[in-house]
């Protein structure tokens, strides 16, 4: 054997780190897919438990919505108004709130009340007012036109119903302080809740993360079935449709990358 | 054997053996290692499933009966007169905006009859044996009640088992109409712990004396 040492052959020093690289290299790939299956189950069980927080809030939302708008008694117009920013009306028995939207016989346009008097003796108030139907970057949003004395007065949105405050609530901010003081109290009690809520289940937000929900109004085809037979009616072989508006809530929660968008609709009576 | 070329073998050295079993030893251990990994991944997912499956359904169940407390018939003769009462453990009534840990919800139903029948539905955390330190299970009661008062359960209705692996339940009532869950549940290795909130809104109880 020791005659013959020089004709051994091992692993020369290139072969041996070639072979070492590629022990590494393989246990490298290995490691980082487990790490990877790992943080994805991680997020997977974060999305799943947040899915349950999402459902907590459509739930909360759902005692909130009361889209039957409330008239305070039998509002009229109290006397012949110039188009401004100012209105009195007479007729009410209870306080319209700050956001309460109303339309006027005989004016165009929605407007919503931005401050208001206490009720008077002779139940009147002076609601300062704006309209709520025209993009937000309008800068006369005074009175249409002349408001009559007596001109009907109807309410079509109670803020206290309505999920429209709810829209663009950011809920990565649930903890600053000046974000929750821009927002009505209802609101702002949900924000602490669910940004709360959220956050003990997804973790800390990073950077481009989002919580936010959206409102809108969305028009829906409903199928018309008058004979309740289950089978869409039809007129000249056409499918009949009736339209029916809703609110749509979206909550879009973005977290490492993935997002994930969460929806419902709410009508009257849901 | 060759006995004639016997100085000619090559074998291993005692010093290439050592060096073989050593790297054998070391691939071995990452292997085992890896393997190991996976399959406590694998493992720990399918117990995962589990709990999502058992929580799933607890809410599932919790929501379907809950929502509908204070529902009264058209033409059953009295109001609901507690559509939802909760409890601490003690059996103490619980008021709103506090932890309970039963709850008791009363609504109308139908019998085989088809008569109206009262019924109060009660969930409550509870063991699965008796020999049990905790309580793990999510188990109901369902019982005809006149009053939805009477809690005697003197009829001893059973207990049906609605969902396990429960480590924590608690219920909240806010804003008369809203119920919350914080629930927490522990996998069987008691190795996952996981946290879910859930919300029933109870939309008939406007529509009760309560």
């Amino acid at each position: 054997m020791i005659k013959n040492i020089k004709n051994q052959k091992g692993l020369s020093l290139i072969e041996a780190i070639t072979a070492s690289a590629i022990l590494a290299l393989s246990a490298i790939v290995f490691m980082t897919l487990q790490s990877q299956q790992e943080e994805r189950f991680t997020l997977l069980r974060k999305f799943d438990k947040a899915a349950y927080a999402v459902d907590l809030m459509f739930e909360e939302l759902t005692a909130v919505y009361n889209p039957v708008p409330t008239q305070y008694g039998t509002p009229l117009v109290n006397a012949n108004t110039s188009p401004n920013n100012l209105i009195t009306i007479k007729g009410l028995q209870i306080l319209p709130d700050v956001g309460d939207r109303f339309i006027i016989a005989g004016v165009a346009g929605t407007y919503e009340i931005t401050a208001r008097t206490n009720l008077a003796l002779n139940n009147t108030s002076i609601l300062s007012i704006e309209r709520s139907d025209v993009p937000s970057d309008t800068i006369n949003k005074n009175l249409a036109g002349n408001a009559s004395l007596n001109a009907a007065i109807t309410f079509v949105l109670n803020v206290n119903g309505s999920l429209e405050k709810f829209h663009n609530l950011n809920l990565l901010n649930y903890s600053d302080v000046p974000y929750q003081n821009t927002l009505p109290s209802v609101v702002r009690l949900k924000l602490i809740k669910w940004g709360g809520l959220l956050n003990q289940h997804l973790g800390r937000p990073f950077m481009n993360d989002k919580r936010l929900i959206e409102v809108s109004s969305v028009n829906v085809n409903i199928p018309v079935d008058e004979n309740n037979d289950g089978i869409t009616d039809q007129i000249n072989g056409v499918d009949q449709f009736t339209i029916a508006s809703k609110t749509q809530v979206t909550i879009r929660l973005k977290q490492d990358s993935v997002e994930e968008i969460f929806r419902r609709h709410y009508t009257n009576g849901s | 054997m060759d006995l004639k070329n016997k100085n000619f073998q090559e074998g291993f050295s005692l010093s290439e053996a050592l060096m073989a079993v050593v790297v054998s030893t070391i691939i071995m251990t990452a292997t085992y290692f890896i393997y190991s990994n996976f399959q406590q991944t694998f493992v720990r997912q399918i117990n995962h499933n589990v709990i999502k499956q058992e929580v799933r359904f607890a809410i599932h169940s919790l929501q379907r009966d809950l929502k509908m407390a204070g529902y009264k018939h058209l033409d059953a003769p009295n109001d609901i007169q507690r559509a939802i009462y909760l409890e601490d453990s003690n059996g103490a009534q619980v008021i709103n905006s506090n932890e309970a840990d039963v709850v008791y919800a009363c609504l109308d139903t139908f019998d085989n009859n088809n008569n109206i029948d009262r019924k109060i539905i009660k969930y409550e955390l509870r063991k699965e044996k008796a020999t049990d330190v905790n309580k793990t299970i999510l188990m109901k009661q369902i019982y005809s009640t006149n009053n939805c008062v009477d809690t005697s359960e003197s009829a001893n209705p059973i207990w049906l088992p609605v969902a396990k692996y429960f480590k924590k339940f608690k219920i909240i009532k806010y804003e008369e109409q809203i119920l919350n869950f914080e629930i927490q549940m522990e996998d069987p290795s008691g190795k996952i712990v996981e946290k879910y909130n859930a919300a029933a809104f109870m939309r008939n109880i406007s529509y009760s004396s309560d």
